[in-house]
């Protein structure tokens, strides 16, 4: 589904992410996992096509990930999400679905559909500047899921919520995955990560140290959080 | 194509919810009904009975072109640092929306919104000139829509300086570029009029600089807009049509937008 292939991304000297290469199979849930200014968002970002990479190749499904037409099965949920205050719920996502290629009543149904699912329905019609931070969480996850996407990127989606609105994130990805959906997930916190991904990669300094699944790195009955601390420390070194 | 034109209706619908927009409209249509006493006078330039309604109307006119290029200048600063402050870039850009379509939008957008609110005071003020004469002029209509070339030019000019430089900056300095081209181009128009002739003989009528033969023609679009409205000739500068370099400029400061614009990060 997504290959990664000798990715490098330099801002002047610094190299945010160091000849990166992986692959991510479909349905495949995997977590990118790393410090701030590992160089998470940094290739989220290139996959996006946001950020165009100083050397390497993204593809997406074989294509390029800077070629618009890879956007069409792509849902996307940025860290710290912004609704522009002055739209409701409602025409956000309504916006989402008509720039996905939807009109008129098939746009409605599928905005409807969505809501249901971040149980935000009742609540659509009312300005987002006056949502709290989780609504405006499921309000991004919702806009991430128009049109029912085969790749949905998550850059820290629990990232401010309090424990509830972390649960209600949870279960929305966990009802993802049985769908299928290849899901690659930005995460600090850990026991997230744990219980909703299958793979993970560590990232530091931009580099990947370790890339396997969540179960072979746990392998030794430690937990996430204590494997990742060694991983870095060892690296801060 | 479709994108773009739907992020440009998105644009006009975005600046229409704000309510400044309607109380600005209201003032500008207020101005102009509390100013058609001016137009019923009589008045005396240099000793000689002109025509207040034809003359006074056509200064009004230029005010509403310069009052809008100012508005212009002001709705399109803001553009991209506000949609990526509030999320609407980032919404646009992860679907399947290409970078020129947003940004032609966008510019698209805002310019059809100043044009349209640039035209609705200018009719007003062809019905004000209507109901006291009973002439028709269309003149007026086509002046006003020779005139928004200049909107674009400048709400094109305002959206590249705002990609390298600070919002109220890249609008002052876009300003500065169309206040250059009026003083210079004015400037001449004033020294080479038969006025001026008249006033001073011994100073003898100069050929143009190279430069201001090829500065954005702003001040020539707007004598020949005005042309319109007097039916008198126009007398241009430079060897091509004022129109035709404003044009040319507007598809060159766009172009230089789209190209900084797609390698810029989101």
């Amino acid at each position: 589904m997504i290959e990664l292939d000798g990715v490098t991304k330099k801002f002047g000297n610094l190299k945010a992410v160091d000849n990166v290469s992986y692959q991510i199979k479909k349905g495949e849930s995997f977590a990118l996992l790393g410090p701030n200014g590992a160089g998470k968002t940094t290739i989220i970002k290139m996959l996006l096509g946001f950020i165009s990479p100083t050397s390497g190749r993204i593809t997406i499904k074989g294509i390029p990930s800077f070629e618009t037409k890879t956007r069409n099965n792509i849902g996307y949920i940025a860290e710290q999400h912004r609704i522009p205050p002055y739209l409701s719920g409602f025409q956000y996502l309504h916006r989402h679905a008509s720039l996905s290629g939807l009109s008129g009543k098939k746009a409605q149904l599928e905005v409807e559909r969505v809501l249901e699912i971040v149980s935000m329905s009742g609540r659509e019609k009312e300005k987002s500047a006056g949502y709290s931070k989780g609504m405006k969480q499921r309000i991004g996850v919702a806009g991430a899921l128009i049109g029912t996407p085969e790749l949905l990127i998550l850059d820290e989606p629990v990232s401010g919520l309090d424990p509830m609105g972390i649960r209600d994130i949870r279960n929305i990805i966990d009802t993802l995955k049985s769908h299928e959906i290849t899901i690659v997930l930005n995460s600090h916190l850990l026991s997230e990560v744990e219980k909703t991904c299958d793979t993970a990669a560590i990232i530091h300094k931009g580099k990947i140290l370790v890339k396997d699944s969540i179960n072979s790195i746990m392998a030794h009955g430690e937990s996430l959080e204590d494997i990742f601390v060694k991983y870095i420390t060892r690296n801060n070194k | 194509m479709k994108m773009f034109i739907k992020i440009a209706r998105y644009t006009i619908i975005d600046q229409m919810r704000a309510k400044s927009f309607y109380i600005l409209m209201a003032m500008g249509i207020g101005f102009l009904f509390l100013m058609r006493g001016c137009y019923s006078a009589d008045y005396v330039v240099n000793g000689q009975q002109i025509q207040g309604l034809q003359s006074v109307s056509r200064i009004i006119f230029q005010i509403i072109v310069m009052g809008m290029l100012l508005m212009a200048s002001l709705m399109s600063m803001r553009i991209f640092t506000r949609d990526q402050n509030d999320g609407s870039m980032q919404m646009f850009l992860s679907r399947p929306v290409k970078r020129w379509e947003y940004v032609l939008g966008r510019i698209i957008g805002t310019w059809l919104l100043s044009s349209a609110f640039m035209l609705v005071l200018h009719l007003t003020m062809f019905s004000i000139v209507w109901s006291h004469t009973g002439e028709v002029n269309l003149g007026y209509i086509q002046a006003s829509l020779v005139c928004s070339a200049n909107l674009l030019f400048v709400i094109a000019a305002v959206c590249l300086f705002s990609l390298f430089m600070p919002d109220f900056i890249s609008a002052l300095f876009a300003i500065g570029l169309v206040c250059t081209g009026f003083a210079s181009d004015g400037g001449y128009r004033l020294l080479n009029s038969e006025m001026f002739s008249t006033m001073a003989p011994s100073i003898p009528k100069s050929a143009p600089a190279l430069w201001r033969i090829f500065y954005p023609k702003l001040f020539m679009v707007q004598a020949w807009a005005d042309s319109l409205i007097s039916q008198d000739t126009f007398i241009g500068l430079g060897p091509v049509h004022p129109l035709i370099n404003v044009l040319a400029f507007i598809i060159l400061l766009i172009s230089l937008t789209l190209l900084i614009f797609n390698k810029r990060s989101i």
